[in-house]
């Protein structure tokens, strides 16, 4: 399997796999229409030796059967084997008469014994054909003991028809030729076929497959983002064109998008710095709305929040949801009016703007103090109950009352004062209107019972 | 390349397409037409012989005139009288019995007379040497050539020049001035083919000689040699395997002078086409293949059989004979008179 797989990924292999292939089939083909052509050959030129052989003998074995000498045919017959036995493979050869009996045989002993034990040997039917026919026969075939035999008819003749001569020839060795001659061309096919598939392997891998590869490579590393990669092959032909042509396109490429990389910097680059001036402009944009939102919601005098925050604020923190306690002080400046005739606009600022400072101290971080008047303040005092209001109230007012206006404003202002009024709720009020309502309610009543004080609501009682 | 490159991704089932035809292709090769176990090979057999017809051969009423009660026989004094009538007399009375008509064997004194004999008609069959068939046949053209003797298996035989084994002749051209012994002016082997030999060697043999004899038999000759009496003599091959004296060891040959065919086995004209076919017939089944024919042929006279013959069998001779005229027209002319004597 993995040959297999080997094999389908390597064109040089394939090629190389089919051509030898087709080299093996076409020699093993040709070799096999030889080898049968050859073994007819051999066999033919066995016959006609074998005939010629026999020929020789014809006219002097007949002389001799003429003389009726057969002791001395007996000995030619037993020499030619001889002889004859190393160079052409004859086993046998007897002297027949016309009735098929053999009147010589090429083995000592006399002719009287042999002739009866001979006839048994001797293929009876081509004994008996030879002795009819005016021609020489042959036939082929093998004996008991497996060998391969030839054997051949000769008429003796002078004059007359003296006899048939009868031999038999081994073939034993005309097999082993054609067994020689068959391993000769499978070995040339195989080693041919085998040359030639190695020939071609190699060439293929040198000639295709290594600049392919090459080709694969440098358009690999490409693919993966590394434009500088190559085959850096130089050759003349189709392949070292095509490679020439895919470096100068790499190379044109890599050019190409360097330049856009350039491009797309620069660009980011601008991008990047119109970025940042956008974020700085909405950043200032940002501080701006920031400080507007802040200018919106504060008093530009004391700094304190203004009232439209004030009111955001309560509506937001007093509803029907709300289940914590909240307190409203609502306070006043005492005589404001008076000290404005007094000592100008200006100064009255410079007071308000103390006033609310002491007041912002006073207070908590988590209270809202605003401007709710012209010299009125309210804060609302979270999670803050009447007593702790009252409380934080009476501080303020002291501190106020306290207060050296005098040194703060450099005028001779005197003391001041602020009026105080206070309302809870859920304690006085239910809802936020209520709440102002009530408290600025307890502010008058303030005001009422001499200024300069801190007055709960009261509920009035009919 | 471009071709593969499309083929390959459909490698799987195309390749094993091709691989499967491929398989079948070798298989079918491989598997088909397997060779022929047995055959036969024409034209390898040297020498092949005609088949013989057999047939009834008794001489029938009308084949012969009414006159005629036996047939004679005639037979060339080549060797001893006495010898040859018991050679041949089996054989005469083998084919007198396959005809049913007796024959009468006669060897004669000399060639001559047997082919008078034959010209004259006082003979019915003769069995003639080559040379003298020939000149019967050139006195008398209706002579009948019946068959053609073989002898020890062949059908012809060789003529040979011989020396001593320790002569220092080597070569035609080394017998001038030497002393040669030839057979008979009649013998073939004996005279005319060595005579045609030494022509062709660029010697005369009327005068390049310092002695010419003719020593009368083939054994004479040889001996003549062996003895030293003589440098050279002309022979028979027969002479040299039936020599029982040992002169055939002492003796090498010089030159071939030529293949000489046996005996020509003849019958006079006037006998009937029948008879004539009948007596070849007769005289062709007799054989040495067969124990009766090994009987009657015997081994002493050598024959092996008579086989069909053509009288253009004995064409070299005539050949030889007309070159030996052309050198010297005395030496056997045309219508010689048999009656003379060979020497």
């Amino acid at each position: 399997m993995i040959g297999i797989a080997a094999i389908r990924s390597r064109i040089g292999l394939r090629l190389a796999l089919l051509a030898a292939g087709t080299l093996f089939i076409a020699i093993a083909v040709g070799g096999a229409i030889t080898v049968r052509i050859v073994e007819s050959a051999y066999r033919e030129e066995a016959r006609t030796r074998a005939a010629a052989l026999l020929g020789t003998l014809s006219v002097p074995c007949a002389i001799t059967v003429a003389m009726h000498a057969l002791d001395q045919l007996d000995g030619y017959l037993t020499e030619v084997t001889r002889v004859g036995g190393e160079h052409m493979h004859v086993l046998a050869v007897a002297m027949l008469d016309a009735d098929s009996h053999v009147l010589a045989r090429s083995e000592t002993g006399t002719f009287t014994e042999l002739r009866a034990a001979a006839r048994a040997e001797l293929d009876a039917d081509f004994a008996r054909r030879a002795v009819q026919s005016p021609d020489a026969l042959w036939r082929e075939q093998v004996s008991p003991e497996g060998k391969r035999l030839l054997l051949v008819s000769m008429p003796t003749v002078s004059g007359l028809r003296w006899g048939t001569l009868v031999a038999a020839f081994d073939l034993g060795d005309l097999d082993r030729q054609l067994s020689e001659l068959k391993f000769l061309l499978t070995g040339l096919a195989l080693g041919l076929a085998g040359a030639l598939g190695l020939l071609l392997y190699v060439g293929l891998s040198r000639l295709v497959v290594r600049p392919v590869r090459a080709l694969a490579t440098a358009a690999e590393l490409i693919a993966r983002g590394q434009l500088q990669a190559r085959t850096g092959l130089q050759r003349g032909d189709e392949l070292g064109r095509l490679a020439q042509v895919f470096d100068a396109m790499a190379s044109e490429i890599e050019l190409s998008t360097q330049a856009l990389e350039q491009k797309v910097q620069e660009r980011t680059a601008e991008v990047e710095k119109k970025s940042r001036e956008l974020a700085d402009v909405n950043a200032a944009l940002h501080s701006a709305n920031t400080e507007l939102a802040r200018l919106a919601s504060t008093d530009a005098l004391t700094n304190v929040k203004n009232r439209r925050h004030f009111s955001t604020t309560i509506e937001r923190r007093i509803t029907p949801q709300q289940t914590g306690t909240t307190t409203l002080l609502m306070f006043d400046v005492d005589h404001f009016k008076a000290l404005n005739d007094r000592l100008g606009h200006p100064v009255g600022d410079l007071i308000l703007r103390d006033i609310a400072h002491i007041l912002q101290v006073g207070l908590r971080t988590t209270d809202t103090l605003s401007r709710y008047g012209g010299e009125e303040f309210a804060a609302i005092l979270v999670d803050t109950d009447a007593i702790q209001g009252l409380e934080i109230a009476e501080r303020i007012r002291s501190a106020v009352a306290t207060y050296d206006f005098d040194h703060s404003t450099g005028h001779p202002v005197g003391p001041m004062t602020v009026s105080v009024g206070l309302a809870n709720c859920p304690q006085d009020a239910q809802d936020y209107e209520q709440l102002i309502a009530r408290s600025d309610q307890a502010l008058y009543q303030a005001k009422a019972r001499g200024r300069n004080r801190v007055e709960r609501f009261v509920a009035a009682t009919s | 390349m471009p071709m593969l490159s499309t083929t390959l991704p459909k490698g799987g089932p195309l390749r094993r397409l091709s691989l499967a035809l491929s398989c079948s292709a070798v298989a079918a090769i491989c598997g088909c037409k397997s060779p022929p176990e047995q055959g036969s090979l024409q034209g390898m057999v040297p020498l092949a012989a005609k088949p013989m017809e057999t047939a009834d051969l008794h001489l029938a009423p009308g084949d012969l005139p009414a006159s005629i009660t036996k047939l004679r026989f005639g037979i060339t004094p080549y060797l001893a009288a006495r010898q040859l009538h018991v050679q041949m007399q089996p054989v005469a009375d083998e084919v007198g019995a396959a005809l049913g008509i007796g024959i009468e064997v006669t060897v004669t004194q000399t060639y001559g007379e047997l082919v008078d004999a034959m010209a004259r008609g006082t003979m019915d069959i003769a069995l003639l040497s080559p040379l003298t068939y020939v000149l019967a046949k050139e006195r008398q053209p209706d002579l009948q050539l019946l068959a053609r003797t073989m002898t020890y298996g062949s059908t012809d035989y060789s003529s040979y020049l011989a020396v001593r084994a320790d002569s220092s002749l080597q070569g035609l051209s080394d017998l001038k001035g030497k002393r040669i012994a030839f057979v008979d002016p009649l013998s073939a082997s004996g005279f005319l083919f060595p005579y045609v030999a030494i022509l062709d060697g660029g010697l005369d043999p009327k005068k390049d000689f310092q002695h010419l004899e003719f020593s009368g038999t083939h054994p004479a000759s040889l001996q003549a040699v062996a003895s030293g009496r003589v440098d050279a003599a002309a022979i028979s091959s027969g002479t040299l395997t039936e020599d029982q004296s040992g002169a055939s060891a002492e003796v090498r040959i010089l030159f071939k002078a030529g293949r000489v065919p046996y005996d020509a086995l003849c019958a006079r004209a006037g006998l009937s086409p029948a008879v004539i076919a009948k007596l070849s017939t007769v005289f062709q089944h007799i054989d040495t293949r067969s124990r009766r024919g090994r009987e009657i042929l015997g081994r002493a006279t050598g024959i092996s059989a008579w086989i069909a013959a053509q009288d253009r069998d004995y064409d070299d001779v005539r050949a030889v004979l007309s070159r030996v005229r052309h050198h010297d027209p005395t030496i056997l002319p045309l219508a010689h008179s048999a009656t003379e004597a060979g020497r």
